[in-house]
């Protein structure tokens, strides 16, 4: 049975039982993973699908993973740079399958090839870029992470050019301490940074919001389209903002749609899907990754400790770094 | 004769509410003339300015008429209370009353407690939620019904825009066309929606080129009453297992949401509006309206508000389905969805006729019309609510959930089917 009859079985058999969020107590790997997720909030938030998507702190080890037969991975980098640190293979009887973000898929060991797929988000033929030109919503957390390869003049005003396109703009930028972040790092205040350039590139009317619940409370928005800022996909691969915008007819620019012709495709919503692929493994990064996490790190690396790494970071910004 | 109306000027996030109460708007400005009518801001956030207040005092307004859905009048009328001296100025009180009134019921309690033994009307937009009202205020003669007005110059017959979405989406001209607009969420029933029109075309009751259009959202309300919660794109997925590799998909169309100015074409585009919904508080049913002032005949639910739309001036227009409350969901018989489908569409319904009695009946001009014989109505000073609205709000503040037989229970208690019964029957 290939990989994608395997996962299309058990999507077309899923049961209240397979779901994660459908159980009563969810426990966490770590309790620290727990201020992350509201750190990250709502880009952490949950949504539905019979794949599981969650983040894999969210499973208490191995065994609990085991017990749901598949799970989307939301995780970015490091987590799961983490994961397969931690698991270079497979637990000996581990049945289930993990879905991992197609940006990562080289971050696969080979090990995994029975227990892996990739997904990708793709907007579906009901919603085209041409029918969201009126309005920009540029959004998303502004941790560290953002910065790592441009410095926030960079960004805004890379920003301000897309941006310019567009009939009226808005970015929602919640201000919220850099979690992950070291100390270091947090007194850098690159969100401040960020916005001063962003008012200095879209001058100083530019509307901002901080509260991104609150501003689709309190506003109608149509015919949009939406930039995500967290293009780096550090901590969260597959963010909740995106799915929340898409689920409401937004276009995302970040839209990706090159898939190969042998893929499953699950609507998330009227205008959103997940496409399903194999893995290929034959260029896997992940030897290189992994003796040096041997290397310089030792066994008890955790998926902070990764975020902070600036070997870790070197390598996200020569194999997965890409301009917006 | 000054009267004010009290909204919020913001819009609702529900957009159905927003549509009424522009609508209720342009009903009063016709009754009472708009130089004759102070609007007042009653918002989400339940603050009112002094200055709002003192204006009403000063200019005397002799009704005070709350139009909006939420929020209730509770917090207004407190402000009022306390600025005002009821010796001198003392005006009437009318109250549109919306489906989320249960929800609200403890306010609802404190409200009835303030407006003792002052002259109060509550206007309802269907008979059934009359008769559901009736159970939490005593004084059956102050409870009045006007259906919520559909703008007719929005929502009418053209003939003309039949064909060009049908075109769109590759609709024979032949083919029958069954519509739903709406929220899609769990107690609307998309999904029997969809299992009742595809049987349908099974038993050669319709042809196979037939469409079910769907038009609207979907969200995760699930049915809270019995504490069934939806995690953010559930529903939705089980709608689409459901259609996904069917071999009737392409009778199914989903459009996603319409800005609100293109669904009179879509109304023209169809043949039949086609509604399941057992929506606990489906007081009324604003698209419903719509569909018949656009000349689509009605196939629904016996349900709650969609009673009111068979109406006498041409009943054979809307065919009703029997609905059951059962100890879980209300629920009705997929035997009895085909018998509906089957009369139906079998007759030869003249679609201007449709919407000339349904415009007749629901459009701006015709609930003017309803409100002035209201206003004009004489009523008794108001007495107090009923011991099912005490019983049911102390359960409220004991146990939260008003309606479950207990908390590891997932059926209704009795109180539900007390409250709840008028809307099956």
């Amino acid at each position: 049975m290939s990989m994608l009859n395997k996962v299309s079985a058990i999507i077309d058999n899923t049961s209240q039982d397979n779901i994660l969020y459908k159980q009563k107590y969810i426990q966490y790997r770590d309790d620290y993973f727990s201020k992350v997720y509201w750190n990250y909030f709502p880009a952490t938030d949950k949504y539905f699908f019979e794949g599981n998507p969650s983040f894999l702190h969210e499973y208490k080890n191995m065994f609990d993973c085991g017990s749901f037969p598949l799970i989307m991975a939301r995780d970015g980098y490091v987590g799961i740079l983490e994961f397969f640190f931690e698991n270079p293979k497979p637990p000996r009887d581990f049945k289930s399958v993990i879905l991992i973000n197609k940006k990562f898929e080289k971050l696969i060991p080979k090990k995994w090839k029975d227990n892996v797929a990739v997904y990708s988000i793709s907007a579906n033929r009901k919603i085209t870029k041409s029918d969201s030109k009126r309005f920009l919503i540029i959004y998303g957390n502004t941790g560290e992470d953002i910065f790592w390869k441009d410095d926030p003049k960079i960004l805004a005003k890379k920003y301000a050019e897309i941006a310019s396109e567009f009939d009226d703009v808005i970015c929602i930028l919640p201000q919220k301490e850099p979690l992950l972040s070291s100390y270091i790092e947090q007194v850098k205040n690159h969100n401040l940074t960020l916005l001063k350039e962003i008012y200095r590139n879209f001058g100083f009317d530019v509307k901002i919001a901080y509260n991104f619940n609150k501003f689709f409370e309190n506003n109608k928005v149509k015919h949009f389209s939406f930039l995500n800022i967290d293009q780096n996909n550090v901590f969260v691969s597959d963010s909740y903002y995106d799915y929340f915008l898409s689920c409401k007819k937004g276009y995302s620019l970040n839209n990706q749609n090159n898939f190969s012709t042998n893929c499953l495709r699950y609507s998330l919503s009227q205008y959103h899907e997940v496409v399903i692929e194999e893995a290929s493994l034959g260029e896997s990064l992940f030897p290189e990754f992994f003796i040096q996490y041997k290397m310089f790190a030792g066994r008890t690396m955790s998926l902070y400790d990764i975020y902070q790494s600036k070997l870790f970071k070197k390598l996200y910004i020569k194999y997965f770094f890409k301009d917006i | 004769m000054k009267v004010a109306l009290i909204y919020s000027f913001k819009e609702s996030s529900w957009f159905s509410c927003t549509v009424i109460n522009k609508n209720i708007r342009k009903a009063y400005d016709k009754l009472f003339g708009e130089e004759n009518i102070i609007h007042i801001h009653y918002g989400h956030d339940r603050l009112i300015k002094n200055s709002d207040i003192k204006l009403l005092i000063e200019e005397q307004v002799e009704k005070l008429i709350f139009i909006d859905h939420k929020p209730t009048p509770i917090n207004f009328l407190e402000k009022f209370i306390r600025i005002n001296n009821f010796d001198e100025y003392n005006p009437d009180y009318i109250i549109h009353v919306f489906g989320d009134y249960p929800l609200y019921l403890k306010e609802w309690r404190s409200v009835n407690e303030i407006l003792e033994g002052k002259s109060v009307k509550y206007i309802c937009a269907s008979k059934k939620q009359k008769l559901f009202l009736e159970k939490f205020v005593v004084q059956k003669d102050i409870i009045f019904i006007c259906p919520f007005p559909v703008n007719n110059e929005q929502f009418k017959l053209d003939n003309s825009k039949r064909a060009n979405l049908r075109s769109k989406y590759d609709i024979d001209e032949d083919s029958k066309v069954f519509l739903f607009t709406g929220r899609l969420s769990y107690q609307k029933r998309i999904i029997e929606l969809i299992q009742c029109f595809k049987k349908a075309i099974e038993t050669n009751l319709i042809k196979d080129n037939s469409r079910l259009v769907i038009i609207g959202e979907f969200d995760n309300l699930g049915f809270p009453y019995l504490n069934q919660t939806h995690i953010e794109g559930e529903y939705f997925r089980q709608v689409d297992r459901q259609v996904n590799n069917d071999k009737y998909k392409d009778n199914i169309v989903f459009t996603g949401s319409i800005d609100n100015y293109l669904l009179n074409d879509y109304y023209n585009m169809a043949d039949y509006y086609y509604s399941l919904s057992t929506y606990h508080d489906e007081d009324y049913g604003m698209s419903v309206a719509e569909a018949g002032c656009s000349g689509l005949p009605l196939i629904l639910t016996n349900w709650a508000g969609y009673h009111s739309f068979k109406i006498s001036r041409m009943p054979e227009a809307c065919e009703l389905v029997n609905v059951e409350l059962t100890s879980t969901l209300p629920t009705f018989k997929s035997e009895d969805v085909q018998k509906a489908i089957e009369k139906m569409t079998k007759l030869t319904i003249n679609k201007s006729e449709v919407s000339k009695h349904y415009i007749d009946e629901f459009s701006v001009e015709a609930c003017a019309k309803k409100l002035e014989g209201i206003i004009e109505a004489k009523v008794l000073n108001y007495e107090c609510g009923t011991d099912l609205m005490i019983q049911l709000t102390n359960k409220q503040f004991m146990k939260g959930n008003l309606f479950l037989m207990s908390e590891s229970s997932n059926e209704f208690n009795d109180l539900y089917k007390r409250a709840y019964d008028v809307y099956a029957e």
